[in-house]
């Protein structure tokens, strides 16, 4: 073995080229590795960072369930953390912030769901004993830490005697039904107070949990003080579990359990759990893509390695001929190029490690201050910072897939070279006798003899060739791999973009006798400097009846489509008359006629692509088959909203809305029509003024000023659409990033693959070109030659490599940008940039090479000894 | 003692039009300790035959025992063992390894076989071979002739029973020739080592005890030498 590896070793420090280009494969590849494995786990530990923040970590939420429901979990399954909330009752004390929030609701908590639920302490602390409270940073403004409150505590009581609750999208439990929450004028609730407790305020908490935040339409403020010690006896208001087991989550749905249960679904992928009854599995497809991108970065390395060592080997052949000549038995050959390929894996993984590491930190440092929490409550966001986490499982597995690409690499050409004949090897050396006198070049130049030669030589040397085509092949598709994966990234990152506001602001209530409260803040709003475009947008969410024959057949048969009443779900979105009569001028349309409130007209959006739960499929295309103009009644349940002709159809509505997401037919007229009594409004409409501003981040603070300054932040609820759409966006981006990283990375990995393989194939016939030359062949011919050779391994490189980037570029529309939404294209700039890329530095290295082999004397390289 | 027994040996290369019969059914026999000496014109199968007995070529048909055993009823992993054990070839242009140096090249069939290197034998063999000083040079850092004496160290450092030459001073001036067939004497003489050269030089040839011509793959004529 010591001879074998002293062999390997000079080989290699003599070989320095060959020796190079191997080491920088593998260096790149398992950079790429590295870096796969080191995004997926820096992705997972951001996501897992914010879903702590922002969901908490408890796996399965009971709402409003008795304790026999509670106690029936705890036996259906191994619990290893529970903790509840038990409502105590309302106490009678208008804050003075909201009049449909007349109350604060006194929820008990026991002390582990603090660790179980995001909570977050903006100032004091959580309460030690039940004669303390913490108070949502809602009502921050009107009560503050160490306030002392005397609470009436009790019940809101409706005339017939029902106890009215805090929550209103629970199910109904047998100890407590439960209706609306809000206090509503014509039930006249009575406030029946049960006793009286005075508490310190002793800390204000925010929460981003959905389970726990403010419902809007709850008439009380949930203010928290701690439980008892002892088991609660009421009914449990929230009951939080985790289980030892995740996947024990989802099964709880089949124990029957009677209570309103909501799981925390994204905590639990984050532990690789996903809801089986989700249509997609985003673990399934997340695993799905690291797979694929490791066999893709895997295998190409594989295959760029393995023909580096082919050339390599094929270069060499004739010393493992001589070596077999002297006695070497082919296991000890196939040794020497094993040894070869671990030193260099010694050598170039854990550089190859370090470069992926640093490259993923640099894209993080690039991106900066990245942050995401979405919230759904408002701007209140504290960032959780993007920062590298690579585990070292991770470590350890790029370390053993790049071991293993290394030596799978290595194995087919150190089979190769066991299996060089000593013979050949011998006999190469014999053949060559230079003979003193000159050959004349015949002085009528015959231009087809290069074309000829070269074509021999490549018919003559398929096996050699083989190699040089399957290393370009190689390039090829995975630059066109890379270039599919950055137009589905880019793409895919437009198609998540549902809004053009950067701000919109709900309108919750108008006050009698006022101006509509958006009529009001789009006055006053569209007069600050900061404000770049305003609009009014209304959305009525209601059906609309349709003969089947006009409906299109995957839409008639999916779940948007009623066939039995002819319902088809519709949302009419009412924009302000000055953006739909640009609107319509843009369609071509007179505007006029959309704008007769008495006989409503609207542009249908008469497209489709939503994902559809009862065919388990995804819907694309349009809705409707059917000649206009076309009147049909608009339905909200039992009631009859009016009628409205749809008259003209269109593809796009004036502004991207989130109403697209919901897969239904929209319906666009002006919001005058809207308001003009000929529909009836009922109360799922509500008007959003959109703004778009400046800087998202920092003009937030001035149109809240001005809505403030307006006498209308009651009404009105304001939401920062642009920072969360980007904080939501910012993994995507980081993802982008990431990508278009790999693929520049594979790219250079490529282009340098070319020029090696190019110029490896001249070193390898250097003696045979010292033979032309010796016999008269000059430069220009020689030239032309070596030129048609190029052509010839690079087309055909090109012809295999093209078509199954393009079977790649399929495959990555069919898993994931047909559910995106994306239209399918072939990838003719990637293919256009391979067939430039390929034979343009093809040919660059060739001339090269060739000018470099044109300095070497003649003799010495007929001698061509083995280097 | 007959160390070497070739029987019927043919070698035919290519197919159809370009078929060429490089031996035709060869058949000979050699003592131990003999000096054979096969000349013959350029294309007459010499070096064809001289591959054959040294087991890097394969014949097509026929037979090849050295000490008894058939050469080609080993497998590939035999055989190389056999090319490191049992014979010493040395080529017109030395087919030295590059890479390694004057020591290592001449060890080479010893460390391949995984025996340790005899350290006085090796002195020995380079105070012989004349390349006392030269043990750490690269080969192209040494003449022709030395090289092809460092070619001549390995085809003895594992005392093969058999000694393969083909045209060893071809490729040397007059001078360094006479050394070489000299060194090779001395070896044949020393180690009881068969010997066999190809050679165009009739010198060289008369030197043998036994003279085998070659014509058209064919053996035309072998006899011993008249001295």
């Amino acid at each position: 073995m010591n001879i074998l590896f002293r062999i390997t070793r000079k080989t290699l420090w003599h070989n320095k080229a060959a020796l190079a280009a191997t080491l920088v494969c593998i260096v790149l590849a398992s950079a790429l590795i590295t870096a796969v494995g080191g995004l997926a786990d820096t992705f997972r530990q951001f996501r897992f960072d914010n879903v702590l923040y922002s969901e908490g970590s408890w796996h399965m939420c009971l709402s409003n369930a008795a304790q026999e429901t509670v106690q029936k979990v705890n036996q259906a399954a191994e619990i290893d953390r529970q903790g509840q909330v038990v409502g105590l009752g309302y106490a009678n004390y208008d804050i003075g912030l909201k009049k449909n929030r007349p109350y604060l609701y006194i929820a008990q908590m026991q002390k582990n769901v603090a660790d179980l639920v995001s909570f977050h302490i903006k100032e004091g602390r959580l309460p030690e004993n039940d004669r303390e409270l913490m108070i949502p940073d809602e009502i921050a403004k009107k009560l503050s830490v160490g306030q002392t409150l005397v609470l009436p505590i009790g019940d809101r009581v409706a005339p017939d005697g029902t106890i009215l609750g805090q929550i209103t999208n629970a199910g109904t439990s047998p100890s407590q039904p439960m209706t609306t929450g809000t206090p509503d004028a014509a039930l006249q609730e009575t406030f029946v107070q049960r006793e009286e407790r005075t508490y310190t305020i002793v800390g204000i908490y925010h929460t981003y949990d959905l389970t726990f935040q403010q419902d809007y339409d709850a008439p009380g403020y949930n203010v928290i003080t701690l439980a008892g010690e002892n088991p609660p006896q009421a009914d449990a208001l929230l009951a939080f579990f985790t289980f030892k087991h995740p996947s024990q989550a989802y099964s709880m749905r089949e124990q029957g359990v009677e209570a309103y249960t909501t799981f925390n679904h994204a905590y639990l992928e984050c532990l690789g759990i996903s809801d089986p009854m989700a249509p997609i599995n985003p673990i399934n497809i997340a695993y799905t893509a690291g797979v694929l991108l490791v066999l893709l970065v895997g295998g190409g390395a594989i295959m760029l390695i393995s023909a580096n060592f082919m050339i390599s080997v094929s270069e060499r052949s004739r010393q493992f001929g001589l070596l077999a000549s002297i006695g070497a038995t082919p296991g000890q050959i196939r040794t020497t190029v094993m040894m070869e390929s671990l030193l260099l894996a010694g050598i170039g993984i854990p550089i190859g490690m370090l470069l992926g590491i640093g490259g993923i930190w640099l894209i993080i440092h690039t991106l900066g201050d990245a942050y995401i929490l979405y919230s759904s409550i408002g701007s209140n966001i504290d960032p959780i910072y993007f920062k590298l986490a690579i585990s070292p499982i991770t470590c350890a597995a790029a370390l053993v897939i790049s071991l293993l690409t290394t030596a799978l690499s290595a194995w087919s050409p150190a089979r190769n070279a066991a299996k060089a004949s000593p013979i050949e090897a011998i006999r190469q050396h014999k053949d060559i006798k230079l003979k003193a006198q000159d050959i004349q070049i015949t002085k009528k130049k015959n231009r087809a003899i290069e074309r000829t030669m070269a074509l021999k030589t490549f018919k003559r040397n398929r096996k050699r060739y083989r190699g040089t085509i399957a290393a370009l092949t190689t390039s090829v598709v995975l630059i066109m791999a890379a270039g599919s994966l950055y137009i589905y990234l880019i793409q895919g990152q437009q198609s998540m973009s549902y809004y053009s506001e950067d701000i919109h602001i709900l309108t919750t209530e108008e006050v009698p006798g006022n101006p509509p409260a958006d009529r009001k803040l789009y006055d006053r709003l569209a007069d600050l400097s900061c404000v770049t475009d305003i609009w009014v947008v209304d959305r009525l969410y209601c059906s609309a009846t349709f003969p089947e024959e006009y409906v299109v057949p995957l839409v008639r048969e999916s779940q948007m489509y009623s066939s039995h009443y002819g319902y088809l779900g519709t949302i009419l979105l009412a924009y302000d008359d000055k953006l739909f009569a640009s609107y319509a001028a843009s369609l071509g349309l007179d505007a006029e006629l959309f704008m007769d409130a008495q006989n409503p007209a609207a542009i249908a959006i008469n497209r489709i692509q939503t994902y559809d739960y009862s065919q388990k499929k995804f819907l694309h295309g349009p809705i409707l088959d059917m000649p206009l103009p076309y009147t049909l009644p608009l339905t909200a349940g039992q009631d009859t909203l009016g009628q409205i002709t749809i008259a003209h159809f269109a593809s796009a509505l004036p502004k991207k809305d989130y109403a697209w997401l919901n897969g239904c037919l929209l319906l666009v007229i002006p919001q005058s029509v809207l308001n003009g009594g000929s529909i009836q409004k009922h109360s799922s409409s509500l008007p959003f003024v959109c703004l778009n501003v400046q800087d998202a981040e920092k003009d937030e603070a001035a149109i809240s000023q001005a809505i403030a300054e307006a006498g209308l932040a009651d009404n009105t609820r304001l939401y920062n659409v642009a920072l969360t759409e980007r904080s939501e966006l910012m993994l995507y981006r980081i993802l982008l990033m990431g990508g278009m990283g790999i693929a520049a990375t594979i790219v250079l990995v490529t282009l340098f693959n070319i020029t090696n393989v190019v110029s490896a194939n001249l070193r390898v016939r250097r003696r045979e070109l010292a033979m032309l030359s010796s016999i008269g062949m000059d430069m220009r011919a020689m030239r032309r030659m070596l030129d048609y050779e190029c052509l010839i391994y690079s087309i055909r490189a090109l012809l295999i490599g093209i078509p199954i980037g393009i079977a790649i570029h399929c495959f990555l529309y069919i898993q994931s940008g047909r559910w995106m939404g994306l239209t399918f294209t072939l990838p003719w700039i990637p293919m256009l940039i391979c067939i430039v890329l390929v034979l343009l530095v093809a040919w660059a290295t060739m001339s090269l090479g060739r000018k470099a082999i044109s300095r070497h004397n003649i003799i010495d390289s007929l001698r061509g000894d083995c280097y | 003692m007959e160390l070497l027994r070739v029987s019927h040996l043919t070698k035919t290369y290519g197919q159809g039009e370009g078929r060429v019969e490089a031996l035709k059914d060869v058949s000979f026999s050699v003592e131990k300790g003999e000096f054979v000496a096969i000349i013959g014109p350029s294309g007459s199968g010499k070096s064809t035959l001289l591959h054959i007995l040294g087991g890097v070529d394969r014949p097509t048909s026929g037979q090849v025992f050295v000490d008894g055993k058939d050469v080609y009823a080993q497998n590939e992993q035999q055989l190389a063992i056999f090319r490191r054990r049992q014979v010493g070839l040395i080529y017109q242009f030395y087919n030295l390894i590059p890479i390694l140096n004057v020591v290592e090249n001449i060890t080479l069939p010893l460390l391949l076989d995984g025996r340790r290197v005899d350290a006085p034998h090796l002195k020995e063999l380079i105070d012989i071979l004349q390349l006392g000083g030269r043990e750490h040079h690269l080969p192209n850092q040494l003449s022709g002739g030395q090289q092809q004496r460092v070619s001549i160290g390995r085809a003895l450092i594992s005392a093969p029973a058999l000694v393969l030459a083909d045209e060893p001073t071809g490729n040397l001036d007059s001078h360094t020739s006479r050394d070489i067939v000299s060194l090779l004497k001395e070896s044949n003489k020393r180690y009881n080592q068969t010997l066999i050269i190809i050679t165009h030089d009739e010198n060289i040839a008369l030197q043998a005890g036994r003279v085998i011509a070659i014509e058209d793959g064919a053996i035309i004529r072998d006899e011993k030498v008249k001295k």
